[in-house]
């Protein structure tokens, strides 16, 4: 059995909205339970991929704080089955899509029955975060049994560690108060894009694919016109990229969960036979998922 | 060790995995797995700072009877060009060095470190210490990345790599952390006020760094079992986060609370697991709690005692020596204890985490063949 996408939620904050990572997380999550019927009661295991939290809280994990949002096996005594477990996951930009391969597995080997990658990152440090770009965005996606052939079939990660330097963030104390620094090399993006052709090329080959067996490429680069720039490097036609709706900026571990959205709300989704989904971040590490679409059940 | 042969049975695709050339691919394995522990490695500062050293440090000076309290004579502590990250590579490389694997063959590496502090001043987001630790030892292949779940972290780690490791996806990796966790203690003496501050579990906390390999076992030989879970209706009891005033962190716990609402959620949890996985009390030779403090584990295993109804065999201590070091608890203890011989192969180890969240845990293993150096004691 594959584990398959139930349901996608995403938030965008309008002015006055709640901007609180676990906020944005909480109510993402609730909005892809209710797409997919889903009781929370019945998420066997919550991963939180975002990097910048509320506060910049280390411990308990922020995952815990959006289980207790969702009221998912709270008390001890009541709870289902195994209950829940909410843990923190990240892998920078690819984080996302790490937590999907993690709770995919445990779908697979019916340890749990649905799982939930959430995710918010916010600015920790307003007033006083350099280089930190991305807007506060909301995204959440809940995986479950799949029907027949539907489900993730294959996984990949590639890292490019020459570029590590290239984009690298902290929280750093300057005497007087914590602020976060990101560095973002003039080329990332760039090299992004590089390492990201790289280990699509090398994906399809290892899967056997050729670029017009992709029915969809679903992801969210650094700078939207690179979506178009990988397909043509790679390959694919471009009129099968899903990238996320413009935020009015950058998304981070959101972007994918974004563009996962807009793909699933498409006819196309339905008729898809093989979906892949591309999300890369600092290292650089790029994650690739080989999804079996609708038209496989 | 022979080839592992994985068939993705929905595909019809069959691949063979040699040791040394793993991938992360998800494939779909025929028959589950199970997983062994193969190793463990510690890395631990040199710095030894008694319990009364510390107390020096106070700005308020009250009645503070903290070892008499805790049991902890004291701890070890970072010191010049010792951070979490030399800690969790350290670690890494002294479990690696008794593997006897190539780490370019690790399929997965997973850093669970709760404070990823570079120095003394930044604490690192991104990249990740999983691809800091996987670069720094050699397994440029392996998938990687962070896991925060608190003092439950190793153990999460444990739990994930473990479902990878049954599914063959990989045939092993590492698991680890570093911990230089003890800006919260240094952040928590300077600004305690009482002996009812919110900040005085930090004064137990020590530095560490743990890792561990986990392995593919042999066909047909007991593997590894685990559970984790959360109870966030407790997710205020104890909440880490930047020290406002000064560089680290500060913790603020509700100790009884915490302790409290531990007891109560642990026996189930433990029970519940064991029977999940054919295992019963009586099977178990050897306990190794979280380490917060002497009294908490005592009442802790008594509490578990009278509800599981049997006594634990050999519940092991440390804490008096290492103080708490968060995350990496369990394997500094095991590591000793395989070096000075207190387990054996053969015998039956219970791990049990409570961490902020509230997070219960468990994590039960036979030693079989588990590689340490037993030359160099902790």
């Amino acid at each position: 059995m594959r584990a398959a996408l139930e349901a996608v939620g995403t938030v965008l904050p309008a002015a006055g909205d709640d901007t609180s990572s676990t906020g944005l997380a909480a109510a993402a999550a609730g909005r892809a339970l209710a797409a997919g019927a889903v009781d929370p009661d019945d998420v066997g295991m919550i991963v939180n991929a975002a990097v910048y939290h509320d506060d910049n809280v280390m411990e308990p994990a922020n995952a815990t704080f959006v289980q207790r949002a969702l009221g998912a096996n709270l008390q001890v005594g009541v709870v289902k089955g195994a209950g829940t477990l909410a843990f923190d996951l990240t892998n920078g930009g690819a984080g996302l899509l790490t937590g999907l391969q993690v709770v995919a597995g445990f779908v697979e080997t019916g340890d749990i029955a649905h799982g939930l990658v959430v995710t918010g990152d916010v600015d920790p440090t307003p007033g006083v975060s350099q280089g930190l770009a991305h807007v506060p965005a909301g995204a959440a996606v809940l995986v479950g049994p799949g029907t027949g052939e539907e489900g993730f079939a294959a996984f990949c990660e590639r890292s490019y560690p020459e570029f590590a330097d290239l984009y690298r963030a902290s929280l750093d104390w300057d005497g007087r108060h914590h602020a976060v620094h990101v560095h973002e090399d003039q080329t990332w993006a760039e090299r992004w894009l590089g390492c990201a052709e790289d280990a699509l090329k090398a994906f399809l080959d290892d899967r056997g694919l050729a670029p017009a067996e992709v029915d969809l490429l679903v992801t969210a680069p650094p700078q939207p016109d690179a979506g178009a720039e990988l397909c043509r490097r790679a390959g694919l036609d471009p009129a099968r990229l899903v990238l996320p709706p413009d935020a009015g900026g950058p998304l981070h571990t959101a972007g994918l969960g974004m563009a996962l959205a807009a793909a699933m709300a498409e006819p196309a989704w339905e008729r898809a036979r093989r979906v892949l989904l591309l999300a890369g971040g600092a290292g650089i590490t790029i994650t690739i998922a080989e999804y079996r679409g609708r038209a496989t059940r | 060790m022979p080839a592992l042969q994985v068939r993705d049975v929905v595909g019809g695709m069959r691949r063979v995995l040699v040791p040394g050339q793993e991938f992360s691919l998800v494939q779909h394995a025929t028959e589950q797995a199970t997983t062994r522990v193969a190793a463990v490695g510690i890395a631990l500062p040199e710095r030894r700072q008694t319990t009364d050293e510390l107390l020096a440090t106070r700005r308020h000076r009250f009645p503070l009877p903290f070892q008499q309290h805790t049991g902890i004579a004291e701890r070890r502590v970072c010191g010049p060009g010792e951070d979490s990250g030399t800690l969790a590579v350290g670690a890494a490389r002294d479990a690696l060095a008794h593997w006897g694997g190539d780490p370019a063959g690790l399929g997965m590496v997973v850093s669970c470190s709760i404070t990823r502090y570079r120095g003394e001043d930044a604490y690192d987001f991104e990249p990740g210490y999983g691809f800091a630790v996987k670069e720094a030892i050699g397994a440029h292949d392996a998938l990687h990345f962070d896991v925060n779940n608190a003092c439950a972290g190793m153990l999460t780690g444990v739990h994930l790599v473990d479902n990878f490791i049954r599914r063959g996806v990989v045939r092993s990796g590492l698991v680890v952390s570093g911990e230089r966790i003890t800006s919260l203690a240094a952040n928590a003496a300077r600004t305690i006020r009482s002996y009812t501050s919110k900040q005085l579990a930090s004064l137990t906390l020590g530095d560490a760094g743990a890792a561990v390999v986990l392995e593919r076992a042999p066909d047909g030989a007991p593997g590894l079992f685990s559970e984790v879970t959360t109870y966030a209706e407790h997710a205020d009891l104890c909440i880490g986060r930047p020290d406002p005033d000064a560089p680290g962190a500060r913790m603020d716990t509700d100790g009884s609370g915490i302790h409290r609402a531990a007891i109560l959620s642990a026996p189930r949890t433990i029970l519940r697991s064991m029977e999940r996985n054919g295992f019963t009390p009586d099977d178990v030779d050897h306990v190794i709690p979280h380490q917060t403090s002497v009294p908490a584990i005592r009442a802790g295993i008594k509490h578990t005692e009278r509800k599981v109804g049997t006594y634990a065999k050999n519940v092991i201590y440390n804490v008096e020596k290492f103080g708490n070091t968060s995350s990496t608890t369990h394997f500094v203890a095991l590591h000793e204890c395989l070096n000075d011989g207190r387990v054996n192969e053969g015998d039956r180890v219970v791990m049990l985490c409570y961490a902020s969240g509230l997070t219960v845990g468990v994590t039960g293993f036979p030693i079989d063949g588990i590689a340490v150096d037993h030359a160099r004691s902790a």
